[in-house]
């Protein structure tokens, strides 16, 4: 019994591990390198989740139908949903091949339409002073999570929707093989990520956080990088929030909330490092265990807290924040100039 | 008879006017949009929920002593109605309270971390952790009055040898009937708050305007150097500043309720409509504030209240209505209301 539980735990813990580090690392490149103060980091999760309620069932139903002789036939998706989904699960139980691909559109699905989604929260606020896009975006973030909400199709309201279990040809295998494949994507993304702050394109980023004036001097055109940055990073995030809504399931617009998605991972960036990858890693790290670790032993806790230990999820939060900027604002590990490729230069620069 | 639609215009636009005054002024001191500003109204409306338990219960205990049957005492119960004594006090406390902790985000949070140099975004994301903490701390407290005042209800029940509900609720609760006039036919509400509202404005353009303490406070918001050559004790004003924007805030939410749903988490939402007036004000003018507030919420009730009605949209989308009128003021006049040239506008129109 103890093997199966502290095997469900590591297994948590991955899975977290590897949602997390998408999120934090497209933040970091947002608000770590580029200063751009991303509150609404949880609108390019929702927008993943709800690209994947919206959108792979119907792609699912549409094969099932063409693919099988007994189409599917429903009334009202949104009411019927829990019936049409199992028995998509029951066909796509014998055929990997379909779910891989089906996980795969989605995938690029929901990078596409959070992609545009970044691109439009920013809009307005593109040109102005980083607070202004700071509130704007932590107010379309808010708005997208109310129209999830009310807008049925979109993710069946307030009961939610099941989405296709695209990880159920694994067996009985199917959470310790989805978490695989959710850690090997998250190390994609960090190691594409990592590549791709290293290159010049990282070190404008930096630049223009540190000042904005001198880059537009040199040329540079800011609110095109600001436009990248938002489209890419929200992008990246989508993929996140679809990911986690495949590996549970299903989809409820109340799961895609401000401190989940949002202060979170800002905490974890600030903890590990801002503009440090390996320090995303670290903090998502730290954060995930220490996060899981509560919510295994909530019903210990609940001895010693003298309130309810949901509010403790908060209390850290706030706290950390503040003693975060108070004590050590650069992070655990800081950021370091960023390695270029020649060395050779630094020998002939010392002599 | 006033139609209720105009009521709820009237109430609303005084509340979010002495809420946006309030982030304005802040903001034109410390630059930094206080994210927790709406959260720390909330704990003002829960300043209005302790004054009604603790009258409710002192009540009951008289109504008991005097040896009062089920049904008296339910009778007086449901009669009780706040009296002036009581809107001073709730008024007077809410102010207090409010500016107590907006003294303590200034002085122990945001005046730490700018001298230690924090950018905008580390200031914003303190103000986000106040807003945390604030709203666990809310939480934690909706679920102690409620422990309380079921202990007390039992201790109550004992004496009376009945059950005794004292019939109220620590989240979600709205305190509509305990403001209920018979002889008005309608809320003390929609006369208290425009008065006050009215009256907090011409007592603080007095101040600002005529008064040498207003003439410091200005000169330190628009030029804090120059201002400290010339004596004037920077720090002090801005704490004052703090003071009396929170302190408005904790007077504005402990009217909330009287009218409107609250529980812990409503400034969450309630933010957007802040920060939209401020914006359409342009966040660097009083008048400018007065004036978005009371455009805000003419677009959030009556004329959304047309649209809902005549294109049968949703009453939930109405947190879309800030965000719009936020986005369509940051790409047409990112400098708000406060900001156009009206004689301009004018001979361009007479032309």
């Amino acid at each position: 019994m103890p093997v199966e539980q502290a095997y469900s735990f590591l297994l948590s813990v991955l899975f977290y591990m590897g949602i997390y580090t998408i999120v934090v690392i497209s933040l970091n490149m947002e608000a770590g390198y580029m200063g751009l103060p991303n509150f609404g980091k949880m609108m390019g999760v929702a927008a993943g989740a709800f690209t994947t309620s919206f959108f792979t069932w119907r792609l699912a139903l549409y094969l099932h139908n063409r693919l099988t002789g007994e189409p599917i036939v429903y009334s009202d998706y949104v009411r019927e949903n829990a019936m049409i989904v199992s028995r998509i699960n029951e066909w796509l139980s014998a055929s990997p091949g379909i779910s891989l691909f089906l996980l795969l559109v989605t995938l690029i699905a929901s990078l596409a339409i959070g992609a545009v989604i970044g691109y439009i929260a920013s809009y307005p606020a593109i040109r102005l002073r980083e607070d202004y896009l700071g509130i704007t975006l932590l107010a379309v973030a808010e708005v997208i999570r109310v129209i999830g909400y009310n807008y049925k199709p979109i993710a069946g309201g307030t009961l939610g929707m099941q989405v296709p279990d695209l990880f159920r040809w694994a067996g009985q295998h199917r959470f310790s093989v989805s978490v695989l494949i959710i850690v090997a994507i998250a190390l994609i993304v960090y190691l594409v990520y990592q590549r791709m702050l290293s290159t010049p394109f990282g070190r404008v980023l930096r630049a223009i956080r540190d000042d904005e004036e001198a880059v537009s001097s040199l040329g540079r055109d800011i609110v095109a990088y600001r436009k990248r940055v938002i489209s890419a990073g929200t992008a990246t995030a989508a993929l996140a929030g679809a990911l986690y809504a495949l590996y549970t399931g299903s989809v409820i617009a109340t799961a895609y909330d401000r401190v989940t998605w949002t202060f979170w991972p800002w905490v974890m960036m600030m903890l590990g490092g801002a503009g440090n990858n390996v320090g995303v890693l670290l903090g998502v790290g730290v954060f995930v265990i220490a996060r899981t670790t509560i919510y295994t032993y909530k019903n210990m806790l609940e001895a010693y807290v003298p309130f309810n230990v949901v509010w403790l999820d908060y209390l850290l939060l706030s706290v950390t924040i503040i003693a975060i900027l108070m004590l050590r604002p650069q992070g655990i590990l800081p950021e370091k100039p960023i390695r270029t490729v020649k060395p050779l230069i630094r020998q002939n620069e010392s002599t | 008879m006033i139609p209720p639609i105009v009521e709820d215009t009237i109430v609303y636009s005084s509340v979010l006017v002495l809420l946006s005054l309030g982030l304005t002024l802040t903001y034109m001191t410390t630059k930094v949009p206080n994210f927790a500003h709406a959260t720390i109204s909330i704990v003002g409306s829960y300043v209005t929920l302790t004054v009604l338990v603790l009258s409710l219960i002192s009540l009951a205990r008289e109504a008991l002593i005097s040896q009062a049957d089920s049904q008296s005492f339910y009778r007086l119960i449901k009669s009780f109605s706040f009296a002036p004594l009581h809107y001073a006090l709730f008024m007077a406390l809410g102010f207090l309270l409010g500016s107590l902790i907006g003294v303590a985000q200034y002085k122990l949070v945001l005046k730490p971390l700018s001298q230690r140099g924090a950018n905008v975004v580390q200031l914003m994301i303190a103000t986000i952790a106040v807003d945390m903490f604030l709203l666990s701390m809310l939480n934690i407290y909706a679920d102690k009055l409620l422990e309380y005042v079921v202990s007390k209800a039992n201790e109550l029940s004992s004496i009376a040898g009945f059950k005794v509900n004292l019939g109220v609720q620590t989240r979600d609760f709205i305190l509509y009937s305990y403001d209920y006039s018979k002889t008005l036919g309608t809320q003390r509400l929609v006369i208290i708050a425009p008065i006050m509202a009215a009256a907090l404005l011409l007592a603080l353009s007095l101040v600002l305007y005529r008064t040498k303490l207003g003439v410091a406070l200005r000169a330190s918001i628009e030029n804090p150097s120059l201002a400290s050559t010339l004596g004037v004790n920077v720090d002090k004003m801005y704490t004052l500043a703090w003071t009396l924007s929170l302190g408005l805030a904790g007077l504005a939410g402990s009217l909330i309720p009287l009218k409107y749903l609250v529980n812990p988490s409503t400034g969450q939402l309630f933010v957007l409509s802040i920060f939209a007036a401020s914006i359409l004000g342009g966040l660097n003018s009083l008048a400018g504030a007065v004036i978005g507030g009371v455009l805000i919420a003419c677009f959030e009730i009556p004329v959304f209240n047309y649209l809902s009605s005549h294109l049968g949209i949703s009453s939930a989308y109405r947190t879309v209505i800030p965000l719009l009128a936020m986005a369509l003021t940051l790409l047409f006049i990112p400098r708000g209301v406060a900001g156009l040239n009206w004689k301009k506008l004018f001979s361009r129109v007479r032309r």
